[in-house]
C-alpha cells in the first residue's frame, strides 16, 4: 500500500482518463460526465498492447526492406528504401536531412518497439529500471512517434509532384503500407497500455 | 455513484490528489509520478474560439494552395495535399493514401471544426459529452506539424534535381500547425469541469 500517495483504487474510487472526473466505486461502467468507458485498470490492456507490437514487429521487415519509392526515368527505375533513402541523403551533401531521417523513420520505430514491449513486460513483471525512469520512457514514447510519418508525407509529396512524361515519374513503393502500419500500430499500442499498471507493480519494491 | 468534483486522480498513476485553485497560467503536478493533472490555461475560451476560428480558415486555405511549384527543363508541376493524396488512390496505394488523408487533412480539420463546436455550446452537457470524447480521442491522430516537416523535406530532395518553390500553402500550414500546438496546449477538460 503506498501509504504516501494513497490510489483512487485504494480508496474504492475511479478517475475517469479522458475528462478527470472522480467516481464512486472500482466496478467498470461508463464515466456519468463524459460517457467515456471508464475502469478503475485494464488488465487486458497489456495483452492487447502485446498484439499490437508483435504485429508491429513483423511489420517492421518488410517496411524497412521493400522499396518505399519508385522513380522512373529515362535510364530506367530505381527503387528507394528507407535506408538507401537516406544514404542518398547522406552522398549528396545533405547530412543533416539524412540524420533528422534515419532518427524518424529508423530510430524511433525500433526504439518504440523495444520500449513498449520493456514498459508492458515490467508492468507485469517489474525489476530493472526504477519505476521514475519507466515513467519518463513512458512519456518519451507517446511524445515522438508522430514523428515518423514524415517520410509518409514525403512520398506522398514527390508521387503528387514529379509526374512528368518521361522526365521522370516517382510513385510510392509496395513498402510505404507496412511502414505506415508500423507507426499506427505503436501509436495505438502506447496509447492502449494502461500506465496505472505500471505504478500498481512497482508499488512492493518502494 | 456520485462524483467528487475536489478530487482528481493521477491519469497516469491514479494518485489521488485534492484540486486547488491555479493562478492563470499554473498547472498541477502529481506528487507520486510528476505528471500533469490540471492545468488554468493563460487563454479564456472566447480567445480559443478565436485561435479555433483563424486555425479553421487558415487550414482551408492550406488545404486549397499548391503546397510546392516546381519545374524540370521548363515544364511546370504543382501540388496540392488532396492532389497527392488522389495520385496515392490512382496508383492503388490506398493504406498510404487514406494514412496521409486522415492525419494531414481529415484530422486537423475535425479537431478545429469539433474544437468549435465544443466552444460554441456551453452549459449543454448532452452535446459536449460526445465532442469532448471526440476530439481528445482524435487529437493524437493530427499531424499537421509533422507535414510542414515533411513539405521542407521534400523542398529539399527536389531542390538537387529542379527548380523548386514553396507554394502558398506551406505558410498557411505552418500558421495552421502553430495554431494546433495552442489549441493543444489549452487543458480540454477544463471546459467539462466549468460545465459543472
Ligand atoms: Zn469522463
Ligand atoms: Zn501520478
Amino acid at each position: 500500500m503506498s501509504a504516501l500517495h494513497p490510489t483512487a483504487r485504494e480508496l474504492g474510487l475511479t478517475g475517469c482518463r479522458r475528462c478527470g472526473l472522480v467516481v464512486q466505486g472500482t466496478g467498470d461502467g461508463f464515466c456519468p460526465r463524459c460517457r467515456s468507458a471508464l475502469s478503475s485498470r485494464q488488465p487486458d490492456s497489456l495483452t492487447r498492447c502485446w498484439a499490437l507490437l508483435i504485429a508491429a514487429a513483423i511489420l517492421y521487415v518488410p517496411a524497412n526492406l521493400l522499396p518505399i519509392m519508385e522513380t522512373t526515368t529515362l535510364f530506367g527505375t530505381q527503387r528507394d528504401t528507407i535506408l538507401s533513402g537516406i544514404l542518398y541523403f547522406w552522398a549528396t551533401g545533405s547530412r543533416g536531412l539524412a540524420v533528422l531521417i534515419f532518427t524518424v523513420s529508423i530510430l524511433i520505430p525500433l526504439m518504440k518497439l523495444i520500449s513498449l514491449a520493456y514498459l508492458t513486460h515490467s508492468a507485469a513483471h517489474p525489476k530493472g529500471q526504477s519505476i521514475h525512469q519507466r515513467a519518463r520512457l513512458y512519456r518519451l514514447v507517446e511524445v515522438i512517434g508522430r514523428w515518423s510519418m514524415l517520410d509518409m508525407f514525403v512520398v506522398a509529396l514527390m508521387a503528387g509532384l514529379v509526374r512528368f512524361q518521361n522526365m521522370g515519374l516517382i510513385e510510392a513503393g509496395p513498402g510505404a503500407a507496412p511502414f505506415g502500419a508500423v507507426v499506427v500500430l505503436t501509436m495505438l499500442a502506447a496509447l492502449t497500455l494502461d500506465p496505472r499498471l505500471m505504478w500498481d507493480s512497482a508499488e512492493d519494491k518502494e | 455513484m456520485p462524483p467528487s468534483p475536489s478530487l482528481i486522480a493521477c491519469r497516469e498513476c491514479d494518485s489521488l490528489h485534492r484540486r486547488v485553485p491555479l493562478a492563470v497560467g499554473e498547472s498541477a503536478h502529481c506528487l507520486r509520478c510528476g505528471a500533469e493533472l490540471y492545468r488554468r490555461p493563460r487563454l479564456h475560451p472566447e480567445q480559443m474560439l478565436a485561435i479555433s476560428l483563424t486555425a479553421l480558415i487558415t487550414l482551408i486555405i492550406a488545404n486549397c494552395l499548391p503546397i510546392i511549384d516546381m519545374s524540370i527543363n521548363g515544364i511546370p508541376s504543382s501540388t496540392t495535399l488532396l492532389g497527392s493524396i488522389l495520385v496515392l488512390f490512382d496508383e492503388g496505394r490506398l493504406t498510404l493514401a487514406a494514412l496521409v488523408l486522415g492525419t494531414g487533412m481529415l484530422f486537423p480539420l475535425l479537431d478545429v471544426t469539433l474544437m468549435l463546436a465544443l466552444l460554441l455550446t456551453p452549459g449543454r452537457p448532452r452535446l459536449q459529452a460526445p465532442l469532448f470524447r471526440l476530439v481528445s480521442a482524435l487529437r493524437p491522430w493530427g499531424m499537421t506539424e509533422v507535414f510542414v516537416l515533411g513539405v521542407l523535406v521534400s523542398l529539399v530532395k527536389l531542390s538537387h534535381s529542379a527548380r523548386v518553390v514553396a507554394g502558398g500553402a506551406l505558410w498557411a500550414f505552418g500558421l495552421s500547425a502553430f495554431l494546433l500546438l495552442v489549441m493543444a496546449h489549452f487543458d480540454l477538460r477544463r471546459l467539462m469541469d466549468e460545465a459543472q
